[in-house]
This record gives structure tokens, C-alpha cells and sequence, in this order.
């Protein structure tokens, strides 16, 4: 799921604009530190993902009282746990990251990349979703079930987030 | 077995055949074991001797000569536990060869014992070859059998499963809440009522790490008296709602005819508690003291004793599974023994030959030298360099085939044929010292082979 998730990004943000490689505007390195934090910030979400539909399934698994080859093979909960929040601590400050560069150097150049862009707004989104997701952990203390479940829903909605958002920008760029 | 190197044989009774009243009398203590492997090493006919005693058996192991082996009057007489032979009658069992080979092979992978895959026999087959080797009673096959045996014992449990499945009650509710929680150390647990099974359990996750331990019981001696017996502190508390939501695993064991948690309570508690984490409830008491309902709660995972009974069987069907694995494995290992054993019946041979062709070297290097009397003395040595030169290298290949086509059994009674080709049975009549015994035997193969190689 995760190499998905990574050529979807590259996809969304080379975009159709990457068929015009002569531009020097893409050697910014502004845009550099954009696409390279929003790389590993989305590779990090999909390992929050990971844990979290493996923690679903091992809980599924304890709950119903059938040890399958997931409760043999799997880490414990708190592990999986664990795996997740790290990866959403590691995800969420490169998204921050990875949208300021992005606006800085849409700003500077001719490649619109402000605030009314579609796949500008997903980014956004997808920053309320992991923001959400840290301040349940942080503020109220939550782990487990309700983390996993979020950390799974969140990656899913925003990777379509992503997808409709570079398909918007090659229909037309703004919403 | 083996004409020459002798066989391997065991002899003596398990838990399949005999019942504990019987078994217990002819338990070894582990002072008593020089004595009787003293005894054992002397007992007619056995040339080497091992002896091995748990709590589901007791077994002499013996090299000996062929024909009648002395593995069973020697367990049944020698080791002067008083009962008769006829006594005994029915309880015995006696391997002999290839199958006493793999009767140690599974008894250290633990597919013999009474629970398949129990962890302590590896150390008690390792205590068995230390004392035999102490009291020097094993010599070189029985103590390769056990070193064999024990990388056995090691390769199945880290092959298979066959040890990876918790298979009692207490155990699988420790694997649960490690499957939840991870590492147990300084997680807080409640244990409700001071039965057995819940003070078994709680025996079982205070060795993982879990404290501190709050117990609620009847009366504040029974506290005093758990805490003495598992040697830990134990805080008295309350059931309620505060407790619930501090602890993380909650172990019911008490003989109220009602339930003592309810899921109102539980949801209470799961609201309250400062982390939102997991809740292990394990209740193994009848009646049960947990409402099944807890289940429902989110974060909550509830077990009673059928939950765990149904854990602990199915982990017993998959060690079972594992035991085709482990068979495998032992017959393989079985055959690999079997090859070095089989190799040792070409040694008698091997060493024979050598000495016929070392008897006509030194008789024509006398005549020679007798002849050359002229030559300085560094030339009379470089002569006899020669001879010698000369018998290794022609040796040199014929042993090794020998030694290989003995240990897979490609060309039986081929030793026999090269016996008869170099005249070595006529040698033998001639001279006793021809026929050596398998300890010779084995310095003389391996001062063979350092000459082969050296020539």
C-alpha cells in the first residue's frame, strides 16, 4: 500500500506539468524540499496505516477468541500501537513542511500553487486528519482501537483526497 | 547391531507404559547419579552407559557387545531399586539400534513427553550426559549419540513450533495479555479472590514483570497469606470502578456464586482511566465472576476458563501439527548418526589392513637394509622413509572408500571381502593384537588418517 501511495503522490504532484522538463522552474530547491518532504511524510501516514489495519485485525482476532496465524505472527497491540503514533509524529511535521515550501515556491513562479488549487486543499485536509488524529492521542489520551481506526480511514481519505485533487488540476487547476 | 563396534540399546519405563506409583520408585536423584552410573559402566556387557531420569521416565542407555543386551537387566536389577523383575512386568520398554537412536532423538526434541513440546527436558538430557560424562561411564558413541541428541533438541525448537504454543490455562492468559500489551513489566493487575488457578495465573505474570498487584479478597489474612506464598507485596483493594480503570489486566478466581465486575462498571472505568489503553479481563472462575458483557466494551477484552480452554486446545492441536515436523527432522538426524556409527564397523578392517601392510613393509625393509649395509645412515633412513611412503599412499584410498561404502551400506560385507583378499582373518588367528578394540580402533583411524595425509 505504501509504494501505491508514493507513485500516486509523484504522479499528483509531477502532474501534466512534468512533461515539460526543460523548465528550470522544477530545479528550485524549494520545490525540492516540497516534493521530498510530502514523499516521506505520505510514506510515513501509509506505515501509520499499516500498523493500524494490523492492530484492527490482531484486535478482531483476540476479541473473537480465534488465534490465527495473525495473533502468532503479528507484534503485540501496544506494539502496533506504538508503530503507528511514531509514524503519524514522523508524517505530520513534513506535511506542515512539505505544504509551506510548496505555497513559498508557488508564489515565486509562473506554476500556481496557492490556496485554491484542488490539490492544494486536499493537502490540507489530509493535515486536519493527522492533526485530529494527534490531539485525540496528545490532549485525550487515546490509543488503540480508535487511533488505528482513524490512522486507516485518514490514509484512505486522503489518498483519494490526493488522487481527485491531481485529476482537478489536470482538468483545470482551480476548484 | 554392528559385529565390532558394538550396539546401541535402552532399556527401562515411561510415562506411556507406567503410572506415576511406579515411576517414582525408580526415579533417580540427581546425588544418586554417580553411584548408579558407576554401577551401570561396571553392570556385564556394557561398554559404555548413560542414564536418564525425569519426572516421566527413567532410562539406561548403554553400548554394549552384541548379542544380549544389557540394557534391561541392568535397568531392572542393577540399579538396586528393590522391585523384582516380574514386578515390573508390562511397564518396560527396550529399543534397540536405530530405534533407540530416535527414541533419544524424540525424547530431547520433547515429542515424547507427557506435554508435547515442554521446554525443561532439553536441560534434564544435557544434566543426564554432564553426569555420565563426570563419572566418565559414556565414552566416544554414546557420547556423540548425546551431543547429537541435543542439537536435536535445539534444531526442532528452532525449526518448528512445536514449543511456541502455550498449552495451560495460566499460560495462554500470560501469552494473551503479552500478545496485548507487550512487555508485562510494570503493568498494574487486580486479581479478584485467592483460588488456585488465580493465584497461578498471577504466579505466571508476576515472573513477566506485572506489579504492583492489588488483591481483593474476603478477608485481609488471605491478602497476607497470597503475598507470603508468592513472596511479592500485594495492596487489599476493592472491586469498583477506580480500581478497574488503574489496572490493566484483571484476573477473577474467586468462588462468589455471582458476578463481581459488571459491564456498567467496566464502561465506568474504561471512561475514567487517565490512558486509554487496552483492558485484559480473565476470569477463570465457575461461577463466573465477570459479566460476559464486559466483552462488548470497547478497548476491553474479556476471557473466561471455556475462552482459554478453547485457546489451550487448539494450541495443543497445533503442537501436535508441529510433532510431523519434528519426526522429519529426527529421522534425518536418525540417518546422519547412523552413517558415523555404520562408518566406525569399517575401522577393525581399516586398522587390520594397516598393520598387514606395516608387518610386510618392516619384513622386506629388513631385508633390504640387510642388503645395503654399505649405504650411509641418512640413506638407510631415506629407505624406510620410502616403505612407509609407499604403504600410506596405497592405503590411503582404499580406507576411505572403505569408510564411506560402510556408512551408507552401499557394498555390504565388503569389508569382509577385503579380510579375506589381504589375508587379514589368517592374520588375526595369527596374532591377537590384530583385532583391537573399538577405542584402539579410533586412535588408529585417526593416526591413519594423519598419516594419509601427510604421505
Amino acid at each position: 500500500m505504501m509504494p501505491l501511495g508514493l507513485v500516486l503522490y509523484a504522479v499528483g504532484v509531477m502532474g501534466p506539468e512534468a512533461v515539460v522538463p526543460a523548465d528550470t522552474h522544477f530545479f528550485n530547491p524549494l520545490f525540492q524540499v516540497h516534493v521530498t518532504a510530502f514523499l516521506v511524510a505520505y510514506a510515513a501516514f501509509g506505515v501509520a496505516f499499516c500498523g493500524g489495519v494490523m492492530y484492527l485485525l490482531l484486535a478482531r482476532d483476540i476479541r473473537r477468541k480465534q488465534l490465527t496465524q495473525f495473533f502468532l505472527r503479528l507484534p503485540s497491540l501496544e506494539a502496533l500501537d506504538s508503530i503507528g503514533q511514531r509514524a503519524v509524529w514522523v508524517g505530520f511535521p513534513l506535511l506542515i513542511v512539505g505544504l509551506a515550501t510548496g505555497i513559498a515556491w508557488g508564489q515565486h513562479g509562473t506554476h500556481a500553487w496557492g490556496l485554491g488549487q484542488a490539490k492544494v486543499l486536499s493537502a490540507f485536509v489530509t493535515l486536519v486528519i493527522y492533526l485530529y488524529y494527534l490531539v485525540r492521542r496528545v490532549v485525550f489520551r487515546w490509543s488503540g482501537r480508535h487511533c488505528a481506526i482513524v490512522a486507516v480511514i485518514g490514509y484512505v481519505l486522503s489518498l483519494a483526497l490526493l488522487l481527485a485533487g491531481s485529476f482537478a488540476g489536470r482538468l483545470g487547476g482551480h476548484l | 547391531m554392528n559385529q565390532g563396534v558394538g550396539r546401541i540399546t535402552v532399556a527401562g519405563l515411561t510415562h506411556h507404559l507406567a503410572p506415576v506409583e511406579i515411576r517414582e520408585r525408580l526415579a533417580v536423584a540427581t546425588q544418586d547419579y554417580p553411584e548408579m552410573l558407576n554401577r551401570l559402566r561396571q553392570w556385564p556387557g556394557v561398554r559404555e552407559g548413560a542414564l536418564l531420569s525425569t519426572c516421566n521416565r527413567s532410562e539406561v542407555y548403554a553400548l554394549s557387545e552384541e548379542g544380549e543386551s544389557p540394557a534391561l537387566p541392568a535397568f531392572t536389577e542393577g540399579l538396586g531399586h528393590g522391585m523384582r523383575h516380574d514386578e515390573l512386568e508390562g511397564y518396560l520398554f527396550h529399543y534397540d539400534g536405530e530405534r533407540a537412536i530416535e527414541h533419544l532423538f524424540a525424547v530431547a526434541a520433547g515429542i515424547d513427553s507427557a506435554i508435547i513440546g515442554e521446554p525443561q527436558i532439553l536441560g534434564q538430557v544435557r544434566q543426564a550426559y554432564d553426569a555420565a560424562r563426570a563419572a566418565g561411564s559414556v565414552g566416544t558413541v554414546l557420547d556423540r549419540l548425546f551431543q547429537h541428541a541435543l542439537e536435536v533438541g535445539k534444531r526442532v525448537r528452532a525449526e518448528t513450533a512445536i514449543g511456541a504454543y502455550a498449552v495451560s490455562v495460566p499460560y495462554a492468559a500470560v501469552e494473551l495479555a503479552r500478545k496485548i500489551f507487550g512487555d508485562l513489566e510494570g503493568r498494574p493487575a487486580l486479581i479478584i479472590g485467592t483460588g488456585d488457578m488465580g493465584e497461578l495465573t498471577l504466579k505466571h505474570l508476576i515472573e513477566r514483570g506485572v506489579a504492583p498487584v492489588y488483591v481483593a479478597a474476603r478477608s485481609l489474612e488471605r491478602v497476607d497469606d497470597l503475598a507470603a506464598r508468592l513472596g511479592v507485596e500485594l495492596v487489599a483493594r476493592h472491586v469498583d470502578e477506580q480500581i478497574l480503570a488503574e489496572v490493566d489486566v484483571v484476573v477473577a478466581a474467586s468462588a462468589a456464586p455471582h458476578a463481581l465486575v459488571s459491564a456498567a462498571q467496566v464502561k465506568a472505568a474504561m471512561r475514567r482511566r487517565k490512558h486509554k489503553r487496552p483492558l485484559f479481563l480473565i476470569d477463570i472462575a465457575v461461577p463466573r465472576n465477570i459479566d460476559p458483557l464486559t466483552a462488548e466494551v470497547t478497548n476491553v477484552f474479556s476471557y473466561n476458563i471455556d475462552d482459554l480452554a478453547q485457546v489451550v486446545t487448539a494450541n495443543r492441536e497445533r503442537r501436535d501439527r508441529e510433532v510431523i515436523k519434528v519426526r522429519a527432522i529426527i529421522l534425518e538426524e536418525t540417518a546422519r548418526f547412523l552413517a558415523w556409527f555404520n562408518a566406525r564397523q569399517a575401522v577393525p578392517t581399516v586398522v587390520a589392513l594397516r598393520q598387514r601392510l606395516d608387518h610386510v613393509r618392516a619384513e622386506e625393509e629388513a631385508r633390504a637394509l640387510a642388503k645395503l649395509v654399505h649405504l650411509p645412515e641418512k640413506d638407510r633412513e631415506a629407505v624406510a622413509r620410502y616403505g612407509q611412503a609407499l604403504v600410506n599412499r596405497i592405503l590411503h584410498e582404499p580406507s576411505v572408500r572403505l569408510r564411506a561404502a560402510t556408512s551408507d551400506n552401499r557394498y555390504p560385507g565388503l569389508d569382509e571381502a577385503v579380510g579375506y583378499l589381504f589375508g587379514l582373518d589368517q592374520a588375526s588367528n595369527a596374532g591377537s593384537s590384530s583385532s583391537p578394540s573399538p577405542g584402539d580402533a579410533d586412535s588408529e583411524r585417526q593416526g591413519e588418517d594423519n598419516r594419509s595425509h601427510g604421505g
